[in-house]
């Protein structure tokens, strides 16, 4: 059957297809669909391969890695930072190698449009020697997907899948059967220390050895199931001019291609190890070259010593050359730019200043737009606004000055703190940083306190390594655990905190309170930030207390509580007649269910009823007993 | 030929919506057909957009995203975005505005300027002449839209819409209908 489906959705088909056993992950952006298509598919099927979010990249990926030792077939996903956490036993199982299809699926962000590093994945699969295969579009994400699960059982190596956001997230016709093939063989773990250890120099060198044969294989095998194709070859044996295209760039060739005739086309989706043979005959073919690739140069200088090498003597064009940028997403705007450089064949520059000049248009149209941004902000009845709202008073009324005082902040929904009007957050860096940072803010000497915010999925993720740093070391600082019981800003997954109710049937909850307890920390209080006076004085009395502090402040994520709970809190509305119009309740909270309303003679704040979640944190702020609970208690 | 139109706006306007029943208008009508949506920050009110990319022949292959200044139909949910990615839409290409302006919080808080109808399509007017800046009504203002892109290009006809829309909506039908005619009999500019 056909159906239009994402990049993601296409990925969980092909490792149904390919019968997996098993399939772990940590959700991140734009990687986190093929993990919850999974999950839907066995809540919707009995026979389904076992599926489960994990605690972190590294944790999913051993056990993953686990289940294909012992010869089953798993699946493993992550976003591109995320294969950085999993970094230390991706490299060491790639000297292992596997016995059953072991594939990690990690999604690049060229543009960095879910935020974070435009890392590329390429570079991190030379690094730890394993292949990959980059899908053009979600079809190819899909068949790939399954025949990754071959090459890896074939070579005894785990197997990349790369993807990037404009694959992951793009949805366009797939042919898949949408079912899952059952594991026929019963799972068996043979004991083979030479190959499973790294005890002694001789078995890591013999382990190396191994694994670069290995890749030599992949590049054999990737070479007879010709994943890499040419298009348009020119008549003859006349030299042609070539454009090569990887990945998700080999769709935008296809389109723009036919508009450059005399042109042709190969298109690369497998980009490590690169098939040499193939690109030998296409210099052969060649006398110009442009190579169409995302981020780093990669293929571009693999292809110049290859040229180099043979003695080569025509002209490749690229990244090198400036042509083409290594900083964000590629459209048809760069792939236009290099087929009439490679076309025109005179300087290359003339594409890049075409390219360069629709970029700038892009930043800065003919005549000015407004110079306004819709921030991103906490929803209407985030609990994490009254929780800042919450720090920033509590800072006031301990005399601190919070323009010197740092407060770390981490990933997920939390650094939206770092936002207007709540303004908390100074550091972003990577998941569990804030502690470590706020370490070591305190101990090289900046004004104490110094605080550290962090989420409840994040804490479990790779906060509490440095938390132990912090209490070991009888450190100053005060962390608080934005605890919403969701990894939320991924999509609501579920996470070791999630209340029991919400685990599915074969989970359970592990308490945060109870786990920093345990840590032995020098002060544990818990409080609720929609009571802001509580959360208030609470925060200011370990704002002046020293040692290791640790706030949890607990409240559901108010997305999944609206859907779980039957009845919402009454919502709140203003009285017009008490309304000074002084905003306060916006300029505190910067609340999205608050708005002006000026229809009548005079303006006054307003509460959108469909938006309002009745937390009540503007009614906290109001001096005026403006804001008050409707009346009713409204259903849904 | 590939055809582009780009969506933009903010959480909450219904533009997963909108997209989605333009994609599968497309794909009725025998197109090959591609949909990319940016709806990571929606909840939280911030920007939402999306490209949906068409072409007649179904073995046609072509790039999921739109290039700046390629799209051939834009439609702004929202005065602002518009404003601020003009740059997607490509000369003589179809501006289709709602005429609704959700300014930010801290435009209420500086008692800042936001752009208004007239304004954001002076912005366009050295880019296309074909503009239509529409006041939607209350209720599915994306419907209304929608209405508008239909009566507004040759590719969908108004019948396969409303069956569509009666297919897909499981509740406020009625009221998607009638903004989507009101949006289809929309005779201004």
């Amino acid at each position: 059957m056909e159906k239009l489906i994402s990049g993601n959705q296409a990925v969980a088909y092909g490792a149904l297809e390919a019968g997996i056993t098993l399939a772990t992950g940590y959700p991140g952006t734009p990687s986190t669909g093929v993990l919850s298509e999974l999950l839907d598919f066995a809540g919707r099927n009995k026979k389904a391969p076992r599926v489960s979010w994990s605690v972190n990249e590294k944790v999913a990926f051993e056990i993953a890695c686990a289940a294909a030792w012992a010869g089953a077939r798993a699946l493993v996903t992550m976003k591109m930072s995320g294969a950085n956490v999993a970094a230390d036993s991706i490299l060491s199982a790639a000297y292992s190698g596997t016995e059953g299809g072991l594939v990690i699926y990690i999604a690049d962000d060229p543009g960095a449009e879910a935020g974070m590093a435009e890392q590329d994945t390429r570079l991190f699969a030379q690094l730890a020697g394993l292949p990959v295969l980059e899908p053009r579009d979600p079809q190819r994400a899909c068949e790939l997907t399954c025949f990754a699960f071959e090459l890896s059982e074939r070579t005894k190596l785990p197997v990349i899948v790369r993807s990037v956001t404009s694959v992951a997230h793009a949805l366009s016709p797939v042919r898949t059967e949408g079912v899952w093939k059952k594991p026929k063989a019963e799972p068996r773990f043979e004991r083979d220390i030479r190959r499973f250890t790294k005890a002694g120099a001789a078995i890591c060198l013999d382990q190396h050895a191994r694994l670069l044969e290995r890749l030599d294989q992949a590049e054999e095998l990737i070479h007879e199931a010709a994943i890499n194709r040419l298009d348009n070859l020119p008549a003859g044996k006349a030299p042609g001019r070539f454009a090569l295209a990887a990945g998700v760039l080999s769709a935008y060739l296809d389109e723009l291609l036919p508009q450059f005739p005399g042109l042709s086309g190969a298109h690369l989706e497998a980009t490590y190890p690169l098939d040499e043979r193939f690109l030998t005959s296409l210099l052969d073919r060649a006398e110009a070259l442009v190579v169409l690739e995302e981020l780093e140069p990669h293929i571009e200088t693999t292809l110049r010593a290859l040229a180099a090498r043979s003695g080569w003597q025509g002209r490749i064009l690229g990244k090198e050359d400036g042509l083409l940028p290594r900083v964000g997403r590629y459209s048809s705007t760069e792939i236009s730019a290099g087929l009439t450089a490679l076309a025109e064949g005179t300087n290359s520059k003339s594409g890049a200043t075409a390219a360069a000049k629709k970029s700038a248009a892009a930043a800065a149209p003919s005549q000015k737009p407004p110079a306004i941004r819709h921030p991103i902000t906490f929803c209407a009845g985030c609990p994490h606004r009254g929780t800042y709202m919450a720090l920033n008073r509590a800072f006031k009324k301990a005399g601190l000055d919070r323009k010197k005082h740092v407060v770390t902040g981490d990933i997920g929904c939390t650094i939206l703190g770092m936002n207007p009007p709540l303004n908390s957050c100074w550091t972003e860096l990577a998941m569990g940083a804030s502690i470590g940072l706020a370490v070591g803010f305190a101990r090289s000497g900046v004004a104490r306190p110094v605080v550290a915010t962090i989420g409840d999925s994040t804490f479990f993720h790779a906060g509490i390594p440095p938390l132990i740093d912090a209490v070991q070391h009888c450190d100053d600082l005060l962390l608080i655990i934005l605890d919403n019981g969701w990894t939320s800003m991924t999509g609501f997954q579920v996470n070791p905190g999630t209340a029991g109710d919400s685990q599915p049937g074969d989970q359970r909850r592990i308490d945060i309170a109870r786990v920093v307890e345990s840590l032995g920390v020098d002060s544990l209080e818990i409080i609720d930030p929609f009571d802001q006076e509580a959360a208030t004085a609470a925060l200011t009395a370990a704002l002046s207390m020293s040692g290791v502090r640790v706030v949890i402040s607990r409240q559901e994520c108010a997305l999944p509580a609206a859907r779980r709970l039957q009845a919402r809190r009454p919502h709140l509305q203003v009285n017009p007649e008490l309304c000074r119009f002084c905003r306060a309740c916006l300029r505190e909270s910067g609340c999205p269910a608050l708005f002006i309303d000026s229809r009548a003679d005079k303006e006054v704040m307003a509460i959108d009823p469909e938006l309002c979640t009745g937390c009540g944190l503007c009614k906290e702020v109001c001096r005026f007993d403006a804001i008050g609970r409707a009346e009713e208690a409204s259903n849904g | 030929m590939v055809e582009s139109i780009f969506i933009t706006g903010l959480g909450g306007q219904g533009i997963v919506t909108l997209a989605s029943l333009i994609t599968d208008l497309a794909a009725d009508s025998g197109c090959r057909v591609s949909l990319f949506n940016a709806k990571g920050m929606a909840q939280r009110g911030g920007r939402v957009t999306a490209e949906i990319r068409y072409s007649g022949g179904k073995d046609d292959f072509f790039g999921p995203r739109i290039g700046i200044g390629e799209a051939d139909v834009m439609i702004g949910m929202e005065l602002g975005e518009a404003a601020s990615l003009q740059a997607m839409l490509r000369p003589q290409g179809l501006l289709l505005l709602a005429d609704v302006a959700l300014a930010p919080a801290e435009v209420a808080l500086k008692k800042q300027a936001y752009p208004d109808g007239a304004q954001v399509r002076g912005l366009f007017e050295d880019r296309t002449k074909r503009i239509v800046c529409a006041p939607p009504p209350a209720r599915a203002r994306n419907l209304f839209m929608l209405g508008l892109l239909v009566s507004r290009t040759e590719r969908f006809s108004a019948e396969n819409a409303e069956a569509l829309i009666a297919r897909r909506l499981t509740k406020g039908r009625e009221a998607g209908l009638e903004s989507f005619r009101q949006g289809y009999a929309y005779d201004g500019v």
